[in-house]
């Protein structure tokens, strides 16, 4: 009766879900942050950064939907 | 004038003359107070009358002005109550927001507790769910009277406020379900208890909770610093930003559920009393409500429960802006997903088992004798807050007016004497990062 009572799937569903985002957005973001700061790494030492930092602000991009769509569940208005 | 919407078999048990409930009788129906051949009396004291009257449904019946008295002070004693539970809330769960920011200054304390009461208050006014159960299955709704959500709230209020003078977090919402089964037990029995649903939305979730939250963060954790040279600047700076907007998200969500749970039980705690109607499918808060439980619950976190802000933030491990940043995400991913999911986790259980599981990723001492206190205090919450719930609701159900004088003038003496001795070692923004303990006797005294 207990155990009926318990949405096992659910469960399961919160948990690998919460792994697999928190996992993914922390290395966005730290990738982001290692390409700014190699590029900017090679730009003092006078060598051309390339695509570095725009790799870089296109992640940070990324994160920031990322941060739009959880806005978007937070608030009960768009529900 | 009124007239008898529904008679609540539940409340008339022991009466089968007087049961008229029919299928589907709203929980309005807690309390009814009816009047027949001159005579008042309401529900509760219906069970001791000698002789009652059967009723019928649309009967008219006339409130004795003591009745009025009696039902209106109650009620307005239940909803100051609930707002005082709600303020607590707030300060309880300000550290679950903003413990690692303020310990890694992402925001400077004044700031964080600043950012996270607007966004609690504004959370608070966007929520929008109608008020149906006061425990969400917990207990039997149909079996709770306004002076056990009185009972059960007084538990609640003093378990938060004992909790934090230890500097420890425990879930709000467990100490409240926990003071009103120990209400709902002593006021109505056993029967009014569901314990599968305790086993399923409390027990459960408060194991899985930390477990989830905490292998996310030291996942993540263990990742940023493999990938990240965590010292350099944009590191520093990304990661630090990205704490104030995780922080921030956590507070967001915090104030769109907890701050519509007080409003839930004022709105029904009305309802009850007859000062609102009941609505089919859930009643709306009115705008008073929803704004005091919004700003009880926004002074609550600006107060900021420093005490347990220390324990968070500095107490269990030493906190980085990158781990920070990795313990806030999954907090904020976990509290999203359980509330979009459908397995619901406490925001409280999942922030501490972020910050442990980041300090494990990080591979930095993490000092399991203050996590150990916070486990210990997580398992009580539920029997502590129901004990004082449940010798709150002896005195209350044994007479609504004499018990809940009594009570009330008891948790004040307890509230006073708590936040008394909180005042020999005072936490607060000016020195929450200063010591990773919180001292409550003598500062030799309290252990590591």
């Amino acid at each position: 009766m207990i155990i009926l009572a318990i949405d096992w799937a659910a469960l399961m569903q919160v948990a690998i879900t919460t792994l697999v985002v928190a996992v993914i957005v922390v290395t966005v973001v730290a990738t982001a942050a290692l390409a700014l700061d190699t590029g900017h790494a090679k730009q003092t030492r006078g060598e051309p950064a390339g695509v570095l930092p725009g790799v870089g602000y296109v992640l940070v991009g990324l994160v920031a939907c990322v941060v739009v769509y959880a806005l978007y569940l937070i608030i009960p208005y768009f529900h | 004038m009124h007239f008898v919407q529904s008679l609540s078999k539940d409340v008339l048990h022991g009466h089968p003359q007087l049961v008229r409930a029919p299928a589907g009788s709203p929980t309005s129906a807690l309390w009814i107070c009816f009047s027949h051949d001159g005579v008042t009396f309401d529900a509760t004291a219906a069970e001791r009358h000698p002789t009652p009257t059967p009723f019928e449904q649309g009967e008219q019946y006339v409130r004795h002005q003591w009745v009025v008295l009696v039902t209106l002070t109650i009620v307005v004693i239940v909803v100051i109550t609930a707002l005082v539970f709600d303020f607590t809330n707030g300060f309880h769960d300000s550290a679950n927001a903003m413990a690692t920011s303020v310990a890694t200054g992402a925001f400077s304390p004044k700031r964080a507790v600043l950012v996270a009461a607007v966004l609690n208050v504004v959370g608070a006014f966007m929520a929008n769910a109608v008020a149906k159960t006061i425990s969400g299955g917990i207990v039997d709704d149909k079996l709770v009277t306004p002076t056990m959500v009185f009972a059960g709230l007084a538990g609640a209020i003093l378990w938060n406020l004992a909790t934090w003078l230890l500097g420890l977090p425990s879930s709000s919402s467990h100490a409240l379900f926990g003071g009103l089964i120990g209400a709902v037990l002593v006021g109505a029995g056993a029967q009014g208890i569901h314990g599968s649903v305790i086993v399923s939305k409390i027990l459960l979730p408060a194991l899985v909770a930390p477990v989830v939250a905490g292998l996310a963060a030291g996942m993540a954790t263990w990742l940023a610093y493999r990938i990240t040279d965590h010292t350099q600047r944009h590191s520093e700076i990304l990661f630090k930003n990205g704490q104030r907007v995780s922080a921030s998200m956590v507070a967001l969500a915090h104030g769109t559920a907890d701050g519509q749970k007080t409003m839930g039980i004022i709105t029904l705690v009305l309802v009850a009393g007859g000062y609102q109607a009941a609505e089919v499918g859930g009643t709306h808060p009115m705008w008073w409500v929803i704004l005091l439980a919004g700003l009880a619950i926004g002074l609550g976190t600006y107060s900021g429960g420093w005490r347990i802000m220390r324990t968070m933030g500095k107490g269990v491990v030493e906190i980085e802006p990158a781990q920070g940043f990795a313990a806030e995400t999954a907090s904020t991913v976990a509290i999203l997903a359980s509330s979009h999911l459908g397995f619901g986790l406490s925001t409280t259980h999942v922030a501490t088992g972020s910050i442990l599981g980041s300090g494990v990723g990080r591979r930095t001492p993490v000092r399991w004798r203050i996590a150990g206190r916070m486990l210990i205090a997580w398992l009580l919450t539920l029997p502590a807050a129901g004990i004082v719930g449940g010798l709150a609701a002896l005195l209350t159900e044994w007479n609504n007016v004499i018990g809940v004088a009594i009570v009330g003038v008891l948790m004040l003496a307890g509230v006073f004497a708590i936040l008394r001795l909180a005042s020999h070692h005072k936490v607060d923004a000016s020195n929450v990062n200063d010591d990773v303990n919180v001292h409550v006797v003598r500062k030799n005294e309290v252990n590591a």
